[in-house]
């Protein structure tokens, strides 16, 4: 008994001796809060680029990491590094950083339009390899480079990266505007599916959201503005929240004022000789907020308001879906999936052409409906 | 047959959930949706009619000899010489099997929490922990394998956790697939059921006999519920394309969400991690050592660790030769093909000579 | 103390007939013979007196009596035995002591003491005085007489310190076997009630008394324990302590497998389970076998409280002994091996706390663990409310300290505070003993190997609680072994009327303790 105790003691000591393998105590870590990729192309005389390929693009890990020493004015460091790849920037790296780089703590990427424009699997490739990596990353596209972005200084947050965390986790509650996670982002590995991600712009000292990107499996295709971007959302079905303007010249009444309305939608399928049909039912719930009409509201006038907001947005859509089938020629709207669901073996080589989605007949209707008129009435 | 290895009906439930549910539920999902893509929960729940049979069949077996042990059994029907070597051949496969699972345990462990530290150390600490556990009896190991179903159960829950993201087109068709992508998909499915085998050895330590059949189908009834709500989430969140970039999917769709305080739900995971790999590696380990000491003639109070450690060493040894992640993936595919052969084909082989030689089952 | 034997091996009677040195040998009959014989004794000890006296008038029969100054009761003495002896002289004839039951005759008319007997061994004669008996030896009768007038001073009946009960009877047992007997006896008044005394410990002679009830307990378990009492070959019993060590199932193991307690109504409770007690004298700690992981959980106010309010505490005091054993191994977890499993924000701001700190993390933790136990253990050694006010100071003031001197991080200190209150809120002595040493083995191997260490810590100290057995019954039930119905009164605490059965981790006869309305019935009388 007592020599089994001895050999455990033996056993524990000797691997306490030759190394607790992978402690490394946090203090000595510098860990990421917030990471954006760019792309330049190499040649300019910049004498600390790495040597690449020729053709081939380098890229610039910028990242944002919050200062631990005790006594600073800076709470955050954001540095930018190049390499020929993403790995190849985080070994760089380790010329100036005294402490060691872990990516787990990543709460936001932000990929430059250029990178984005290139196709980005094989540099997310990384971060999907990255067992600590969370899929519940924020990713988002920047306007310009996404470097910009990360070294605008703020005011009233500890740092950007918190920032911009807290602006995209309440962002689907206050407009129409989607906040993509990463894991959403690495579905558009199965077919028919296609992510968007939110557009971030630095204006003078501020960062603002300036719309939605519309990719091609992992290729950004097209920018939206702010008001497709709002299309985009309620066609995609994501569920949001947001006020909604709404404004009608009746014959006597001029009804203007906005809605606070959640979204939702329904798609119906079929396949015929005309093609691949779908009706999209966007149904809106919500309240009224704001009306310009002095009158308490009847009945019938809350229904004249619903049905203009019906046609209002109906009009809309339909803009976006024509914008959508010639110009994009990309189903950013979540479609296809219901096509593969009646048939999926026969579809899964053509849903992603884009003849499928150019061909495709695709109606909306809206339904509105408000539950309440608040307070007054 | 010592008093330290009885065990009752109901702790077999949680036996052969532990025998079965181990580390192959977190590549599961991408297996089985390799062959049968949107049907892989299709795949997964016929799956389990595989070990379904194994169990009638043995439970027939151990009906028509119920005094005798598995050693006992191969004796009388192959006679000395052959039931011994079939009894050996029993072992091998077990450590086999064993060794797979040890193997892609410490790969997961060493991606995901130790990445610096070697394996042979890490093999060494799981080997470790098992010895201790198989060391103490059957008795023991059934109470830690019950013990261990409780505080893992709530993980079933949190898995259900991410289908607020859940996309239910993705399971849509049913049955497209066809047939023969399922049935391919139940074959690739083989080594996350496999474990029901151990019954035969466990079988002679239950003490009622009447009751295995019903603590049977509860144990897999379990483990095909664990299975296919891992599987179902897994496709309705991913897709079965999106799955197979994916090694281990069940461990990646924890990271998907975020909860409101604690923010990463895998700590749960990882807390009771090494309850969770360790399961099926105690449980086969045990049956066979406690086979190989019998057939051995070694003396069970004294040097019975002798036998476990021995068995340990050649996990050990087995666990560390594939020399990288791919090929132990391929080892374990082979693993779960050879539990067929194990599990359906040896007591099959069993049960005829039984009938041929005519051992009745006691009426009653 | 030495070991157990094993078993198998000789095992030593009882009484101490073979104690080396006192020859079991009839006694002689002649007074005289007898002085001889006890001379040794009485020259060794001063505080032994031998006080002659004449049975008859004319002094011809002549007696002696032997026992220990204040050992026995003066009063009695004087009152009861010597009193009527003398002053009956007057009345025996010389010819009344040619009977053979002139004993009898003797101690029937004359003693006015209760408890009696007689015995012609030597041995027997001198262990009994030894054993603070009076003994009486008389000219021409063989037999000597031997009373049990007991004295001394004992403690008075207050509440034991380490149970005290907010609402609930204030009896404790006290350090006088007889008396304690009698508390439970008092409370407890089946006649199924049985009580067994033995003697155990060759020098110390202790007497120890088993209690269980007859129709209820399992009588294998009575006779384990009768067994291992028998076997226990030491020198000294020196408190209950030593029994508990000597009959133990695994000495080794860090966690307390028999459950013991200083209150008569937890006793009686305990034995309406089918639990077998152990009373030592000179302890005033009853010993309860079989014993559960469970009950070192329950406390006995846990059965005045509302249903609602006593499950709930008894909910946090799991919670509590997993906080216990496994708070720091877990920061060590955290903050060395994959910090990416806490909040961003909360991993900055400790980040930046231990910035300051030039030591590890797993240094400072030992360091803060080993202070906090230092606490501790001195303010038990000092007395009363300075113990108190100290331990309070030092934790405050340390802590504080430490922080401002940067030799540890705020987390750590708040870490070891919450470890250390929860680790004294479970309710059982042995129970906290045994989380303050468990706590660093787990550190230790967290501390090479981050969560797949600290869940491979928990698996083997799992493995080990269920490999626990106390006189053959799992310890870890109602967890190990299943038995759901007995999980009324461990995790959480059923209303008393729905616990209608005993508990089915003990075996006992008789399951059925309650009628299904919830009244009291009779135990089948």
């Amino acid at each position: 008994m007592a020599k089994k105790g001895f050999l455990i003691i033996i056993i524990f000591l000797l691997l306490h001796l030759c190394g607790c393998w992978d402690s490394q105590d946090l203090e000595e870590l510098s860990f990421p809060l917030a990471a954006a990729y760019d792309v330049h192309s190499p040649g300019s005389a910049d004498p600390s680029d790495p040597p690449a390929q020729p053709g081939n693009k380098l890229v610039d890990l910028t990242t944002l990491v919050p200062n631990l020493a005790p006594k600073t004015k800076l709470p955050v460091n954001v540095e930018t590094h190049s390499g020929v790849t993403i790995a190849d920037a985080r070994q760089r790296r380790g010329l100036t950083d005294a402490d060691t780089y872990v990516t787990g703590m990543n709460q936001i990427i932000i990929i430059g339009e250029e990178l984005a424009r290139c196709g980005l699997n094989p540099y997310m490739d990384s971060l999907l390899r990255d067992p600590t990596i969370p899929d519940s990353m924020y990713f988002s596209v920047a306007a310009g480079r996404g470097e910009d972005i990360l070294k605008t200084p703020i005011k009233n947050y500890s740092n950007m990266g918190n920032f911009l965390v807290a602006l995209f986790k309440g962002i689907q509650q206050r407009t129409f505007i989607p906040a993509t996670q990463l894991g959403e982002f690495y579905r558009y590995q199965s077919t028919g599916k296609n992510p968007v991600a939110p557009i971030l712009e630095r204006k003078g000292e501020r960062v603002i959201i300036s719309g939605v990107a519309v990719f091609k499996k992992d290729r950004m295709v097209k920018k939206l503005t702010v008001e497709e971007g709002h299309d985009l959302v309620l066609l995609r079905g994501l569920k949001g929240r947001s006020y909604l303007p709404f404004s009608k010249k009746a014959s006597e009444t001029y009804h203007r004022g906005a809605v606070l309305v959640r979204n939702s939608r329904k798609v119906q399928y079929n396949q015929n000789q005309q093609g691949h049909n779908f009706i999209i039912t966007v149904k809106l719930e919500g309240s009224l907020e704001e009306h310009s009409h002095q009158a308490p509201i009847t009945e019938e006038h809350l229904q004249e308001i619903e049905k203009t907001i019906e046609q209002q947005v109906k009009t809309q859509c339909e803009t976006f879906i024509n914008m959508m089938q010639e110009e994009i020629k990309v189903d950013c709207i979540d479609i296809s999936k219901y096509a593969l669901a009646k048939t999926r073996r026969a579809l899964e080589k053509e849903i992603d052409n884009p003849e499928f989605i150019q061909n495709a007949n695709i109606q909306v209707k809206v339904k509105v409906h408000l539950e309440n008129t608040g307070e007054s009435r | 047959m010592n008093n330290t290895d009885t065990i009752t009906s109901k702790q077999l439930i949680f036996i052969i959930i532990g025998a079965q549910i181990g580390i192959g539920i977190f590549s599961l999902p991408r297996l089985v949706s390799a062959e049968a893509h949107q049907d892989a929960w299709l795949a997964v729940l016929l799956g389990a009619l595989v070990p379904l049979l194994i169990l009638i069949i043995i439970e027939r077996l151990g009906r028509r000899m119920p005094e005798s042990s598995f050693v006992g059994m191969n004796h009388l029907l192959f006679g000395r010489w052959l039931g011994s070597a079939m009894v050996f051949l029993f072992v091998v496969y077990a450590v086999f099997f064993q060794s797979t699972v040890v193997r892609l345990f410490t790969e997961i462990t060493i991606a995901f929490l130790l990445p610096r530290t070697p394996a042979p150390v890490v093999t060494l600490m799981v080997v470790l922990g098992a010895v201790y556990i198989i060391n103490k009896g059957a008795r023991v190991v059934a109470r830690v394998n019950e013990v261990l179903f409780w505080i893992i159960l709530p993980l079933l829950f949190i898995v259900m956790a991410p289908l607020v993201n859940a996309d239910y087109t993705e399971i849509l068709p049913v049955g497209e697939a066809g047939v023969k992508a399922v049935a391919q998909g139940v074959l690739s499915s083989t080594n996350a059921y496999a474990g029901m085998e151990v019954l035969l050895v466990f079988y002679f330590l239950v003490k009622s006999k009447g009751e295995i059949i019903k603590a049977g189908i509860l144990g897999l009834g379990w483990t095909t519920l664990a299975y296919l709500i891992v599987t179902l989430v897994c496709l309705l969140v991913w897709g079965s394309e999106t799955i197979q970039v994916i090694n281990w999917p069940m461990l990646t769709l924890l990271k998907t969400i975020k909860f409101p305080v604690l923010e990463r739900p895998e700590l749960f995971l990882l807390a009771v991690w090494m309850g969770v790999g360790i399961r099926p590696t105690m449980n086969m380990g045990f049956a066979a050592a406690y086979s190989l000491s019998e057939v051995l003639h070694v003396e069970r109070d004294k040097y019975f660790h002798r036998v476990v450690i021995f068995i340990a060493v050649l996990i050990y040894i087995l666990a560390l030769l594939p020399p990288n992640l791919i090929v132990a993936f391929k080892w374990a595919q082979y693993a779960g093909y050879t539990s067929l052969l194990a599990g359906l084909l040896y007591p099959l082989l069993m049960l005829v000579i039984a009938v041929i030689r005519g051992k009745e089952a006691p009426s009653g | 103390m030495r070991k157990i034997p094993r078993r198998g091996e000789e095992t030593q009677p009882q009484g101490g007939h073979d104690t080396k040195g006192i020859p079991d040998i009839p006694l002689p009959q002649g007074y005289d013979d007898k002085m001889a014989l006890l001379r040794p004794y009485v020259e060794k000890s001063h505080d032994l007196i031998a006080r002659p006296f004449y049975l008859d008038s004319e002094m011809k029969l002549q007696a002696c009596a032997f026992y220990f100054n204040a050992v026995v009761d003066d009063k009695k003495l004087n009152e009861h035995v010597f009193k009527p002896l003398m002053m009956h002289s007057g009345g025996w004839e010389s010819g009344d002591f040619n009977n053979t039951d002139r004993v009898d005759l003797i101690v029937r008319t004359s003693i006015s003491v209760g408890q009696l007997r007689k015995t012609d061994s030597f041995a027997v004669m001198v262990h009994s005085i030894f054993d603070g008996m009076l003994v009486l030896v008389f000219e021409s009768i063989q037999e000597a007489v031997i009373i049990d007038i007991h004295g001394g001073q004992v403690r008075s009946i207050e509440e034991p310190p380490s149970e005290k009960a907010i609402r609930g009877p204030r009896e404790g047992f006290i350090e006088n076997l007889d008396i304690n007997i009698s508390m439970v006896r008092r409370h407890l008044r089946t006649p199924r009630l049985v009580i067994k005394k033995t003697i155990v410990g060759k020098r110390t002679r202790t007497p120890v008394a088993v209690l269980y009830i007859d129709d209820i307990v399992d009588h294998g378990l009575v006779e384990q324990i009768n067994d291992r009492l028998n076997r226990i070959d030491i020198d000294g019993v020196f408190s209950a302590g030593s029994i508990i060590q000597m009959i133990e199932d695994k000495p080794y193991s860090p966690f307390p497998q028999i459950w013991t307690s200083e209150r008569p109504d937890k006793t009686i409770a305990e034995l309406l389970e089918g639990r077998i007690a152990i009373m030592v004298d000179g302890t005033p700690t009853a010993i309860f076998l079989p014993s559960l992981f469970i009950e070192f959980f329950q406390a006995s106010e846990d059965y005045l409280e509302r249903a609602f309010v006593g499950s709930f505490i008894r909910f946090m005091r799991y919670f509590a002994f997993f906080i216990a054993i496994s708070l720091p191994a877990l920061y060590i977890a955290l903050i060395s091996f994959t910090p990416e499993l806490l909040p961003a924000n909360l991993a900055v701001s400790l980040a930046q706390a231990r910035k300051e700190v030039p030591f590890p993390a797993l240094i400072e933790t030992l360091i803060q663990e080993f202070i906090i136990q230092m606490v501790i253990e001195s303010g038990l050694r000092l007395p009363g409310s300075v113990g108190q006010t100290a331990g309070v100071v030092a934790g405050i003031i340390l802590g504080q300290a430490a922080i401002s001197a940067k030799l540890a991080s705020p987390a750590i200190i708040i870490i070891i505070a919450i470890t250390t209150v929860c680790t004294f809120a479970l309710p059982s002595g042995p129970l906290v003993q045994a989380t303050r040493i468990l706590r660093l083995p787990l550190i230790l191997l967290t501390a090479i190997f981050g969560l797949f260490g600290f869940s491979l810590g928990w698996l083997l100290m799992l493995t080990h609680l269920c490999s626990l057995e106390s006189l053959g019954v799992p310890y870890f039930a109602p967890f190990a072994p299943g038995r759901y119905a007995d999980l009324k009164d461990s995790l959480f605490r059923i209303w008393l009327f729905k616990m209608n059965q005993r508990p089915l981790s003990i075996p006992t006869q008789q399951k059925q303790r309650q009628g299904r309305t919830g009244t009291e019935g009779g135990e089948g009388e």
